[in-house]
């Protein structure tokens, strides 16, 4: 018997070789892969998520955590194309917005929302509106996620929003937005869908955005 | 080693508000604090202020210099505008806190240090962003002190700061930067290196500890200007302990003036203290 419980602890406590290997033996056992997502990896994630929301755990850790989760999913990726099971909950694209370079918290919420069943594209840092609404145009996500360390360039957040307005794309995608200047009064003023004041709870709004939960 | 106190920043909530409702007695109350601790430039940074940026900096440059005798600013925005204002309204010398090497940006602040001849902070990003590694960082901080020496700055008036990332995210990043301050400092003699360090830190716990401790390490590659919280006891404490170590202290004199005045006598590391 194959011991989810096990490979689980050690994405929680980012011991890539042991998860791997973990992981490999599951396959070879014949373990079905959305069971190795579903009872081991999401898990993993989601506890990482709670430790760090509740300041147990800190960036590093997040981080090694979700190295391993994802160089777990990597193994699996041949059987995820094969398997229906494991269609991605929903497609985010992200960026930090125009003039902002810090990408911190940007990754951070990239990787929960890979923890938690999404496909991600990452457009990655001082991304100006165009950019954001030819990557709409080009791969139809169901969110587009945008960062902001400055209170500067949390002003371009709103330019995203009316650029997706003025492209017809606004009714398409939600928009979520997060960094240290916002607040959730920021967020509906610039009409964005919702704020997470951290990398979890993101992750946990776009699951119930996409009816995942 | 040249301090740079940091409060007066409207990322901060406190200082926003009372900007926003311009109580000049709570912000030079700040100014004061961190003048009497030891700060050769207080900063002051207006850039959340947006739209009434300009009026607010021009404001509190006037407010402090006239509230603290021979007080000295270091003039903080993203908008040439307001370093403009703010340069204007300084008497004597500023530090203008900064220059990049973004075309828009050299074109705009090049003509503020022509005007006016402050002291200038240089940081080591460019078009293309913030580079991570240090040889790039290193090559834009070169441009700089090309650009500014060209331009007439004498290189004593040229703080380089290599921008130090989180080591939370990059577990290298804390020695890139301090590589960089080294490099300058050989490649470029006379020139200044200087350093917002506590980004080092982000998402770590205890990160007042971990600032004191790369304080250290920076002095020993070189680093001798420093943007900080001037009131963080054991960070002023350890800077004159390292500068004696490092036998920038004639006579150790700096350290036993400081251990007479009682500076030395701080709390003790980290106990407690979760901040």
């Amino acid at each position: 018997m194959i011991d989810l419980a096990q490979l689980r602890q050690h994405v929680i406590d980012g011991e890539q070789d042991e998860a791997v290997a973990l992981t490999r033996g599951a396959m070879d056992a014949g373990c079905p892969p959305d069971a190795i997502f579903k009872r081991a990896l999401f898990p993993a994630m989601d506890e990482v998520g709670r430790r760090m929301q509740r300041q147990e755990y800190f960036i590093p850790e997040v981080l090694l955590a979700a190295r391993t989760m994802q160089a777990c999913a990597e193994l699996l990726r041949p059987l995820i194309v094969t398997d229906p099971a494991l269609r991605p909950v929903g497609k985010v694209v992200a960026c930090t917005v125009s003039g902002d370079l810090h990408d911190v918290g940007k990754n951070l919420v990239c990787l929960m929302l890979e923890g938690a069943g999404f496909s991600i594209v990452d457009l990655g840092n001082n991304c100006p509106p165009e950019q954001v609404v030819a990557a709409v145009r080009e791969h139809a996500p169901d969110i587009v996620a945008l960062s902001a360390m400055l209170t500067t360039t949390m002003l371009n957040m709103r330019r995203v929003v009316e650029a997706l307005e003025a492209a017809g794309l606004r009714d398409r995608v939600f928009v979520m937005v997060g960094g240290a200047p916002l607040d959730a009064g920021y967020a509906r003023e610039i009409h964005a869908d919702f704020y997470s004041d951290d990398a979890p709870g993101a992750a946990a709004r776009a699951r119930q955005l996409v009816g995942a939960v | 080693m040249l301090i740079v106190g940091e409060r007066i920043n409207s990322t901060r909530a406190p200082i926003q508000a009372a900007m926003a409702r311009r109580d000049g007695e709570f912000l030079v109350n700040e100014a004061r604090r961190q003048w009497e601790a030891g700060s050769h430039y207080l900063d002051v940074n207006t850039a959340t202020m947006l739209d009434a940026e300009l009026p607010c900096m021009r404001w509190l440059v006037t407010l402090i210099q006239e509230a603290i005798a021979g007080a000295r600013l270091a003039i903080d925005s993203p908008d040439a505008r307001v370093l403009e204002a703010g340069l204007e309204a300084h008497r004597e010398r500023a530090l203008l806190n900064s220059i990049t090497a973004e075309r828009k940006r050299i074109d705009e602040v090049l003509p503020l240090v022509h005007e006016f001849r402050p002291q200038v902070i240089a940081l080591t990003m460019d078009d293309d962003g913030l580079p991570r590694d240090a040889d790039k960082r290193f090559a834009i901080g070169a441009r700089l002190i090309e650009v500014l020496a060209g331009a007439g700055v004498p290189l004593d008036d040229i703080f380089v700061d290599p921008l130090v990332f989180p080591v939370s995210a990059e577990p290298d990043a804390g020695r890139i930067a301090l590589d960089i301050m080294q490099k300058l400092r050989d490649a470029y003699p006379g020139v200044h290196t200087i350093c917002g360090l506590s980004n080092v830190s982000y998402g770590m716990p205890l990160r007042k500890h971990i600032n004191q401790v790369y304080m250290v390490m920076a002095l020993t590659r070189g680093l001798d200007a420093v943007i900080v919280d001037p009131l963080d006891q054991r960070m002023m404490a350890n800077i004159v302990t390292g500068r004696m170590l490092l036998g920038q202290d004639a006579g150790c004199k700096g350290y036993l003036t400081a251990y007479r005045e009682g500076r030395l006598d701080v709390e003790p590391a980290v106990v407690g203290n979760r901040a």
